[in-house]
Order: structure tokens, then sequence, then C-alpha cells
């Protein structure tokens, strides 16, 4: 890669960099360059994607170890750390004692490391699944209209069945006394119409019977498959 | 063999490399590489990073009719490679307890 190619596409590599700041940069390795011999960029300074990184690794952290200096008041050593993680600079020479040493490390050295491990990783994938949630939603959600209209549909029907099996036990039972009478009169009519309401009781029954099983049976396997397939869709995506 | 590289040992050599003579970039990158396997680019947000915190300023000179950017200590930066030096010594001299323990004479 020659000096050029390296300065412009380390360019377009900061180019959402504040103005000054990419100016500096593009200063120094220009002027890097004009130490270099020939016309190419040297391979021990690796590719302007990882100086760009570099800065920009830099950026951050030294963000992350302003807001710990603020935090930390009256620590001074933080001002000019970056979450180095150990007592190193501070502890002999300024002769604090162990546990000061260390409490400022958990607090103003000790926060950037962590910081930098929470705002790098973990939000960052926090908001990639919120994306991963919202777009289900968006194409779910004509589904889950379907859905909502299937099950209303079903409790409507077992409402039915229900009710309808009431009706025929009830109006069965009532034509059986009803056929009583009838049965006084013209025997043979009469015993015709107590077998049929009690055929049309036993259906209500049979009816009732089916309702009462799919209530206590179906419905509960039904809810904890639909639980398991929700846990299974939800550990797919965390694991995704 | 290289041993890991931390910022707080790139800070320190610097500064050292800077109290010597104020100097430029490519020559305090030459000087860090030669003890450090840290890449050239390394040293860019590493000068960035002291001149802001105040431990070095830059004052520019004329070489071979270009410009050259220098890097001079300041007194907070002088203070503050007091500070690495010394760390530096106690660190080193317990690694090397802990490295050299049961090679007694």
């Amino acid at each position: 890669m020659t000096k050029n190619e390296f300065l412009q596409r380390l360019q377009a590599l900061l180019s959402d960099l504040p103005e000054e700041e990419r100016r500096e940069a593009l200063e120094y390795y220009t002027e890097y360059l004009q130490e270099v011999e020939g016309p190419n960029a040297p391979e021990a300074l690796g590719s302007p994607e990882t100086a760009a990184e570099e800065l920009r690794e830099s950026r951050g952290s030294q963000q992350e170890a302003k807001n710990a200096a603020n935090w930390a008041e009256g620590y001074t050593g933080a001002e000019n750390g970056e979450g180095y993680g150990t007592c190193l600079e501070d502890e002999p020479s300024a002769g604090k004692a162990q546990d000061s040493c260390k409490q400022a490390q958990s607090t103003a050295q000790g926060t950037p490391v962590y910081a930098r491990d929470a705002q790098g990783q973990t939000p960052q994938r926090g908001s990639w699944m919120w994306l991963v949630w919202l777009l289900l939603l968006i194409f779910l959600l004509p589904a889950l209209g379907s859905v909502v209209g299937v099950l209303a549909g079903v409790i409507g029907v077992l409402i039915g069945v229900v009710v309808s099996g009431f009706a025929l036990v009830v109006g069965g039972l009532g034509g059986l006394v009803a056929a009583v009478p009838l049965a006084a009169q013209t025997f043979g009519s009469g015993v015709l119409t107590m077998g049929i309401c009690l055929l049309l009781a036993a259906l209500g029954l049979v009816l009732l019977a089916g309702c009462s099983w799919f209530f206590t049976a179906v419905l509960p396997k039904l809810w904890q498959g639909m639980g398991r397939a929700f846990v299974w869709v939800k550990e797919r995506l965390a694991a995704g | 063999m290289a041993f890991s590289v931390n910022a707080a040992l790139l800070d320190a050599l610097v500064l050292s490399v800077v109290s010597e003579e104020s100097t430029y970039g490519y020559k305090i990158t030459q000087d860090v590489r030669s003890v450090l396997e840290v890449s050239e680019s390394t040293l860019y947000p590493v000068l960035r990073r002291l001149q802001k915190d105040g431990c070095l300023e830059t004052f520019d000179q004329e070489f071979a009719g270009r410009n050259r950017r220098y890097y001079r200590i300041t007194v907070q930066g002088s203070q503050q490679l007091e500070e690495y030096r010394a760390g530096w010594l106690d660190y080193a001299a317990r690694v090397n307890d802990l490295l050299f323990r049961g090679i007694g004479s």
C-alpha cells in the first residue's frame, strides 16, 4: 500500500470523527510517513483499519477514564489513567497503603475497565436483541391477529358445544317427562318420543363429557406446549 | 519472547523517551518498538492521550524543508514519569521475586 493510499483510506475511516481530531490524526500520519523512505507505507505501520481502530478505542476509554475521574473525586491518579487494572503506577511512589490503593483501583481505575466491557459487549447485544424482538413483533403482528381470531373461534365453538350439551340434556329430560302423559294415551308414540328424548339427553351428556375432557386434559397440555415453544424460541434467539 | 504490553507501560516508556530530549513521533515510535512488540500505529493514540492529559506538549520545527512536530515533556509529565519509574521498580522486584524463587545459589 502506498503512502497516499494509506492516508486516503485512513481519512475515509475517520470520516465520522470530529473534524479537528481527524485533521490531527492525518497530520500526524502524513508527517510520520514523510520520515519513511520510499513510496510505500511500512509493513510495521499495519493497516489503516488497525490505526483507525486503535484511535477509536483510545477515544472511548479516555471518555470512560474521565467519567471515572469525575466520579472518584480527589483521586488524582485517575486523570492519567486508562483503567490499567494494576496498582503499578501509584502504590509505591505515593506511599499509599495497600488498602487505599486497592480502593482507588476499584473505583477510579476499576471502573473504566468494567465500563469498557459493559459498554463494548453487553449493550450492543442488548440493542441487537431488541431489534430482533421488534422485527418479530412487526412480522408476527398480522399473524397474531389471525391467532386471536382463531382462538376466539375456538372459544366460541366450545361455548356453543357446552350450551348445546346442556340444552340437549335439559330438553331431553324435559321431553321425557312431557312424553309420560303421551305414553298413557298412545303407548307406542309415547315410548318412541321418550326414547328419542333419552337419546338427545345422552348426546348432550357426551358433548359435556367431551368438553370437560378438553378443558382438563387437552388445554393444559396445549398451554404447556406453547410455553415450551416460546422458551425454545427465546433460547434460540439468545444463543444466536 | 513477548510479554503483554499494557497502556501504563506504553505511557511510561513514551514519557521516558521524550524526557531525554524533545523528539518527534517517528523517532519515539522506533525507540519504543526497540523494546516492545507493538504496531507503529499504536503510538499515535498514546501520544495524543498524554498530550491531552497535560503530560506532553508539542511544538513545530522545520526540518529539511518540511514541518516536524516535536513532543516535549511537561512538569506534570515528569512527575508522572517518576511515579511510573518507582512503580515499575516495585513491580519488577516483586515479579523477579516470584519468578526466580527457588533458583537461589
